[in-house]
């Protein structure tokens, strides 16, 4: 069994710019590749991933972008509305209670409103069947929010089962809280060979282990730079009669020392990580991405 | 240096807001930002809202909290000119702290216990995403209002959420200003009066509705945590109004803090758009972590060297000149999406002997004028 195969549900994290939006929609790319149906979901987003991916645009409904791949862009306005249609029931009163300034300005003011009506559509994605009773979804990658946002997201189930009493902000908490921390359910680690990413990605998996026990099977180390000059090289003395080379090759020693480093440093938390290397970014875009799913491809203790 | 006038170093600006995607360096050039008015003799605080809370490491101290801290600069005593910098100040927002300090500032001592025991009041100031907003706010104002900074440098998270920041004291004023307070919390607090019965009874049908959602029960601790902050709103009120009035002033300006990567182009304007929508001042655009141009010598000194290490020099060139030239591409793209807006590039640092000292080199970079 590899560190992913057995997820369904794989959020996609770390420190912002560490290239969690490349590495979500490789992975996407990969499995549908695989004929397996895959969903690929962006949170509030500006149609990041459809720009990388070439497709067309992300919808607010789970939409089929090319075979095997479908595309959700998770927003708050129409999740809230889809939601609260189905508990009313009845269109008119839906329109009478939210759609007046009133509410839309209540709804605003509640912190963490947005974010659970955002997990409850994701999570009822997550669950849906097909009428033959298999889940409609075989993988379900979300290109997740950053540090900071993803452990508040993600532990929030917990957080309102410690505040609200019993009733059905409660139930819709718990299903929430199994759903998140099932086995099949788990966070995918990005971080890069910088010594304040390394830094963030240890707290962050401190965090999501501790507030919202989350399953994080591997980490992902993107740019890594293999060495290249043995640090008696440096000091070569041709090299050092050179002013312009010199620095090069000492950027480029740096460089991949910081790499090893942390590789070294992440190791400690006895957690697969996997190095992905530094791709030239290419135009259209997509190539970067394929390139990216190329190389995630051979690391078959991942997949 | 030209002997026109520059909108660098920002002499006029008293408060400068970073903002940008996230991974670019945003609390690296923030600090670096307040470094630079500091050493330019104006008292100076970098405060960061980034609940990743990354200003300690770039300031390359152990431990940073809620309250501000003097930045020792004696160890670049051999680097700066100026004989005697400014105080350099820090800090790093904790949402925790910050609501307690604000409840234990402007309550009285019943009022106090009375929020500190109730169950959404622990999640409001631990957990729960939107609150960081508010707290940020109240912090400004107080940063602001109540100190003597000559310059605030406030850092703020990623994409979405700075924009959050920008609308929280709308949204706050929206709240507490309208019928909202009205329809909901005076039927609460008429209720309250009688007891719930009354209040379960009601008729009101936004009141009715959402206890379909929350439960009746929630809805009733709920409106007792609003009750019990209710003498509280006022204040709330009046520190949002002025906030926003800040936000606007022309002493006030935004920096966008970007790299060079194609696929950030299309994040600063977003961040463009919507603080022009809003008549927000920009300043600049900071472009960070750019490999410039290597020097064309290069190339011949490179034919010179012994086989195996030329081989290695050949392939450490060919990676950086790829990169240079990615960059190259992204910022004349940056330039034709925003002539109008001095454009900042710091080059890819090497790490300086300690990260006060890398601060300082980055700070004099972006006191440079920006090339013609």
């Amino acid at each position: 069994m590899t560190a992913l195969s057995p997820k369904r549900l794989l959020f996609v994290s770390g420190k912002g710019g560490v290239g969690k939006s490349s590495v979500a929609a490789a992975l996407a790319l990969l499995y549908s590749q695989e004929k397996k149906q895959t969903l690929l979901v962006e949170v509030n987003s500006l149609g990041r991933l459809s720009s990388l991916l070439a497709c067309p645009s992300s919808h607010i409904e789970p939409k089929l972008v090319e075979p095997y791949l479908w595309m959700l862009n998770l927003q708050f306005q129409s999740a809230l509305r889809e939601y609260a249609l189905m508990v009313l029931k009845y269109e008119p009163l839906y329109r009478t209670v939210f759609e007046n300034r009133w509410t839309q300005q209540l709804l605003h003011f509640i912190p963490s409103l947005q974010e659970l009506v955002l997990l409850g559509k994701l999570l009822f994605h997550a669950q849906e069947k097909t009428p033959e009773g298999k889940y409609r979804f075989d993988k379900i990658i979300v290109d997740a929010p950053a540090t900071g946002h993803i452990t508040r997201l993600l532990s929030l189930p917990s957080v309102l089962l410690r505040t609200v009493p019993p009733g059905p902000l409660a139930q819709e908490a718990q299903w929430m809280e199994t759903a998140l921390q099932a086995p099949s359910t788990a966070t995918l680690l990005v971080s890069l060979p910088t010594e304040m990413a390394v830094q963030e990605t240890l707290e962050l998996h401190v965090a999501l282990q501790t507030q919202a026990h989350m399953h994080i099977p591997a980490l992902l180390l993107n740019r890594f730079v293999p060495p290249l000059f043995e640090k008696d090289e440096l000091q070569h003395p041709t090299l050092l009669k050179y002013p312009h080379l010199l620095p090069l090759a000492l950027q480029h020693y740096t460089l991949a020392k910081e790499s090893l480093d942390a590789f070294s440093h992440l190791s400690q938390l006895h957690i697969p990580v996997f190095k992905l290397p530094c791709l030239p970014s290419e135009y259209p875009a997509r190539n970067t991405v394929s390139s990216l799913a190329a190389h995630l491809q051979k690391m078959k203790e991942l997949l | 240096m030209s002997t026109h006038p520059s909108p660098w170093p920002l002499a006029s600006i008293e408060v400068l807001i970073c903002v940008g995607p996230g991974g670019v360096g945003k609390t690296t050039l923030a600090a670096a930002l307040a470094l630079q008015g500091a050493a330019l003799g104006r008292k100076s605080l970098v405060c960061t809202i980034d609940p990743a809370k990354r200003l300690a490491s770039a300031l390359g101290i152990h431990h940073l909290g809620n309250h501000e801290a003097l930045i020792p600069l004696e160890s670049l005593s051999r680097l700066n000119p100026s004989p005697s910098p400014a105080p350099f100040w820090a800090m790093m927002l904790d949402m925790k702290h910050a609501w307690d300090e604000l409840i234990s500032n402007h309550a009285t001592p019943s009022q106090k216990t009375h929020i500190f025991n109730n169950r959404f009041y622990h999640s409001l100031s631990n957990a729960l995403a939107g609150s960081q907003e508010y707290i940020a706010i109240e912090k400004l104002w107080e940063l602001k209002m109540r100190r003597d900074y000559a310059l605030l440098v406030l850092d703020t998270p990623p994409t979405a959420s700075a924009l959050d920041f920008l609308d929280a004291p709308s949204r706050l004023l929206g709240f507490l200003d309208t019928a909202v307070s009205k329809r909901l919390f005076m039927p609460m607090l008429a209720a309250s009066r009688w007891g719930f019965g009354l209040w379960k009874n009601s008729n009101n049908l936004l009141l009715k509705t959402l206890s379909r959602f929350v439960g009746m029960q929630t809805l009733e601790q709920l409106s007792d945590f609003l009750l019990s902050m209710g003498q509280l709103y006022d204040g709330f009120r009046e520190r949002a109004y002025q906030t926003q009035t800040l936000l606007q002033a022309p002493s006030t300006a935004f920096a966008i803090v970007t790299t060079p990567h194609h696929e950030r182009i299309s994040e600063v304007q977003h961040f463009l758009d919507t603080l022009h929508q809003r008549n927000l001042q920009v300043a600049s655009i900071l472009v960070n972590q750019v490999h410039l141009p290597l020097n064309p010598l290069l190339h011949e000194e490179l034919q010179q060297l012994p086989k195996p290490l030329a081989k290695k020099m050949e392939r450490a060139y060919v990676a950086y000149e790829q990169q240079a030239s990615e960059d190259a591409r992204s910022l004349q793209k940056l330039h034709a999406l925003c002539p109008n807006i001095p454009l900042k590039t710091i080059p890819l640092l090497p790490n300086g002997s300690s990260e006060l000292e890398r601060l300082w080199h980055i700070s004099q970079i972006l006191l440079k004028h920006p090339p013609s």
